[in-house]
């Protein structure tokens, strides 16, 4: 049999695990560890079943929101771009707002990998919202008036806003907030517990799929699986 | 360019649902196959690592080893200039089991009259009833013929569901449309979950019926591969359990274990080489290292996608096929169709449904507005579709699900999602669109991938017999969600809408008896080129409403049969 490769691309993030489950010998019995019982719900004690190989994996330590340096945008549009993030998701008394759980570093990392393209589209739009606010820039006005300019460039109405700006920052700060916290945003799970996703849960019992049922939250990213992101 | 390397018996192109299986059946056979794929050889801890729903759902992960970087490029009709489709392009994966690892696990047959559209159509309503321009036509193969091959398909890879209708008795449970089976599944049907069976007393109070969805996802522990345990991350994600049933797991791992299946991944075929009688003698693909190598054969097995298979056959240009490979009848590219799609959501107000676990699998369906299930008089249109109420709901997903005149953004947005993220539940369609002589598949004269390889364009609109078929069901979805206590419903994907680069796509190498309206025969054998097969939803000469993967399957199996038992007349 050929030796199973991926592609450099994903070879270069996985391979690191890939070696250590091998030397741990661990894969080859992960099927046996995880199967359940013919007849059985799959669900029930079902924790203890969990093969220890899953287990082993420790959460990296979370970089510093208030201490990271953008690389894809400057400083200046990264100040805008957090002050409008702030407005689409605020922190109010629900809990942490969009700043808080580290979208801006979520949509800067994405703007100097996956999402390059857009970079542009940023670039011009967080500028024209700057141009649009004034002497003190958007960062600078009150959440009234940033909430009455993001609704302008909403509608269209701001000059010089690309069109799609205004959509794509939005979808943005959602992925940022509700996705993976291994993107960067998403900190503490706020976003999921925020609308009551548990976390990666690998067993749902029959009884955690029952209409009204109480699920606790597990608060787990797919990093504790060998997830590395994109 | 590599001298040759030893002449294969057979060579397959692409190793996912249809290659996968054929691949097995040769193998088991005895007969030496080389697979060729083009993505990477991967496993259940790969897919582990990629449970998260930006490089899942968002990003494509699967497909980024070929599909995403050579999407089609799209046209509403031949006049019109390519310009981005009203959905965007739907995923498939690259990868040693292909869509099959990635797919929802719905795992359907289609019943006697979907192979007989034209047919039942005009002897019901009259062939006055067949759209104008419409180039539908029956299967040259019946579900009679194919019914054993649906049977060992789901023995094999492991589908979970309750029989209808076995040997003409109709079984309590059981969808009472089926046409008949030989035996029950092999597995019990996926377990309920609180909103699937809302769903079904919904469905019941209007007097349909309805019964769990098959899936090729296991109930229990089957063939040394454990039951699923409803993790969530199911559509667009590799199984982390080996519980869903791809080829992968199932056809791919046993074909390999005969020692008669080589598996090369990461291995992309080019052209397909044909010599000056027409036959074909093997493939040329760049291997693992980017070296184009030459792989001769006796036979070969182009399973690719729909895309690439038309795709490949038109860049295989020849002396003896100057228009694109077995394309000298100029049907190569014609009579493509795509599934339409008709959703709706309904907002459960208080209610905590708890659907972010669960498998697509996990589904209630009905089959009362299927086919020619109903009567069509007066309607307008002919045709169906399947409709599932199903479990499984990502964290960004919802965060876009917002009923009508829900803020988009702000603290009231994140109030309304707070209360009610987990209380928006949805009725899915799959709805039966018909081929036409204006829908069909040629080269981008622009647009290439990056080595420099023209892509495919697709040119596809709906007819009006789409048009009609989606508002309609889009009524009765509407109706479903308010008698299982929606208090408001809105689209989740809106009817008159095609989605013109998809995963269910079918057409460009139509199977057929006639030459000059199709390219291969029943057995997915070219007309033109006997020792080249086809296979795929790019042989369907209909779709049903059904999704395609166990059809394609079957299929596969009664072809690459039917190649093991002719091999000697057949191979080059």
């Amino acid at each position: 049999m050929p030796e199973r490769r991926l592609p450099e691309h994903v070879l270069a993030r996985v391979i690191h695990r890939r070696r250590f489950l091998r030397d741990t010998a661990l894969l080859t019995g992960a099927a046996a560890g995880l199967a359940v019982p013919a007849g059985a719900d799959a669900a029930s004690g079902a924790a203890s079943r969990y093969p220890a190989w899953l287990r082993m994996f420790a959460q990296a330590a979370q970089e510093d929101i208030d201490s990271y340096t953008p690389t894809a945008l400057t400083d200046a549009e990264f100040t805008t771009l957090k002050a409008a993030i702030a407005r689409l998701i605020p922190a109010d008394e629900l809990g942490p707002g969009a700043v808080e759980a580290g979208v801006q570093i979520f949509i800067d990392r994405a703007l100097a990998g996956p999402y390059a393209a857009t970079l542009p589209l940023y670039q011009a739009g967080l500028a024209a919202l700057d141009q649009a606010a004034g002497a003190d820039g958007f960062s600078g006005l009150s959440p009234e008036r940033q909430d009455e300019l993001l609704t302008q460039a909403e509608n269209s109405e701001i000059e010089g806003v690309p069109q799609g700006f205004f959509a794509t920052l939005l979808e943005h700060t959602r992925q940022g907030m509700f996705g993976d916290p291994i993107y960067g945003g998403n900190r503490d799970f706020a976003g999921w517990d925020l609308i009551g996703f548990p976390g990666i849960k690998l067993v749902w019992t029959e009884a955690d799929q029952q209409i009204d049922a109480t699920v606790t939250p597990e608060h787990v990213s797919v990093e504790r699986y060998g997830g590395t992101g994109w | 360019m590599s001298n040759p390397l030893p002449k294969a018996d057979v060579v397959i192109v692409g190793l996912g649902a249809a290659g996968g299986i054929a691949a097995y059946v040769l193998a088991q056979a005895g007969i030496n196959v080389v697979g060729l794929e083009a993505g990477p050889y991967l496993d259940k801890a790969d897919f582990l690592a990629r449970d998260d729903e930006i490089s899942g759902s968002i990003l494509g992960w699967t497909g980024e080893p070929k599909y995403n970087k050579e999407l089609p490029t799209w046209r509403p009709d031949a006049k019109s200039p390519t310009a981005s489709p009203p959905i965007p392009p739907i995923r498939m994966a690259n990868m040693v089991g292909g869509t099959s690892v990635h797919y929802g696990t719905q795992s359907w047959r289609m019943r006697a009259d979907d192979f007989k559209v034209r047919s039942t159509t005009i002897q019901r309503y009259g062939q006055e009833a067949i759209p104008a321009g419409s180039t539908v036509e029956d299967w040259p193969l019946t579900y009679e013929e194919l019914e054993p091959y649906y049977d060992k398909v789901e023995y094999l890879i492991g589908v979970s569901g309750k029989a209808g209708n076995i040997n003409g008795q109709i079984v309590e449970g059981g969808n009472p449309f089926e046409s008949p089976r030989s035996r029950e599944f092999p597995l019990p049907p996926v377990r309920s979950a609180g909103f699937t069976e809302l769903a079904a007393e919904g469905m019941r109070k209007l007097g349909y019926h309805p019964f769990p969805q098959p899936a090729a996802i296991l109930s229990q522990d089957f063939d040394g591969r454990p039951a699923c345990t409803m993790c969530g991350y199911c559509s667009s994600y590799g199984c982390w359990n080996d519980s869903k049933s791809s080829t992968l797991v199932s056809a791919i791992r046993h074909a390999e274990a005969t020692g008669k299946l080589e598996i090369r991944p990461n291995s992309r075929v080019m052209r397909i080489l044909s010599n000056d009688k027409g036959e074909v003698v093997g493939v040329e693909y760049l291997d693992e290292q980017g070296q184009l190598q030459v792989q001769p054969a006796g036979v070969v097995i182009l399973s690719t996608y729909i895309y690439e298979n038309v795709r490949l056959l038109l860049l295989s240009t020849s002396t003896a096929y100057p228009q694109g490979l077995v394309n000298n009848n100029g049907q190569v590219g014609k009579h493509y169709f795509s599934h339409a799609y008709v959703g709706r959501n309904g907002l459960f107000p208080g209610k905590r449904l708890n659907l972010w676990g669960g498998t697509t699998g996990q589904a209630t369906a009905m089959d009362d507005l299927n086919g020619d299930n109903f009567d069509h008089s007066g309607l307008g249109f002919i045709r169906g579709a399947v409709i599932f109420a199903g479990t499984g709901a990502l964290p960004i997903g919802r965060s876009r699900t917002l009923a009508p005149g829900v803020p988009q953004w702000g603290s009231a947005y994140k109030q309304w999602l707070h209360e009610n993220a987990d209380s928006v539940g949805s009725v899915f369609a799959q709805v039966e669109p018909l081929p036409y002589e204006f829908t069909f598949l040629d080269l981008d004269p622009e647009v290439k991938d990056p080595l420099g390889v023209p892509v495919l364009r697709v040119t596809y609109s709906f007819g009006e017999n789409e048009n009609l078929a989606t508002t309609y069901i889009d009524e009765k979805l509407d109706e479903m969600l308010r008698a299982m206590g929606a208090t408001e419903t809105w689209p989740s994907f809106p009817a008159r809408t095609p989605v013109p680069i998809n995963s269910h796509a079918y057409g460009g190498t139509r199977m057929g008896d006639d030459p000059a309206t199709s390219v291969v025969n029943k057995y997915g054998q070219a007309h033109e080129a006997p020792n080249l097969f086809i296979l795929g939803g790019s042989t369907f000469p209909t779709s049903s409403g059904y999704n395609p993967t166990e059809t394609i399957e079957a299929h596969a199996w009664y072809a690459a049969e039917y190649l093991a038992q002719n091999l000697n007349s057949i191979a080059v």
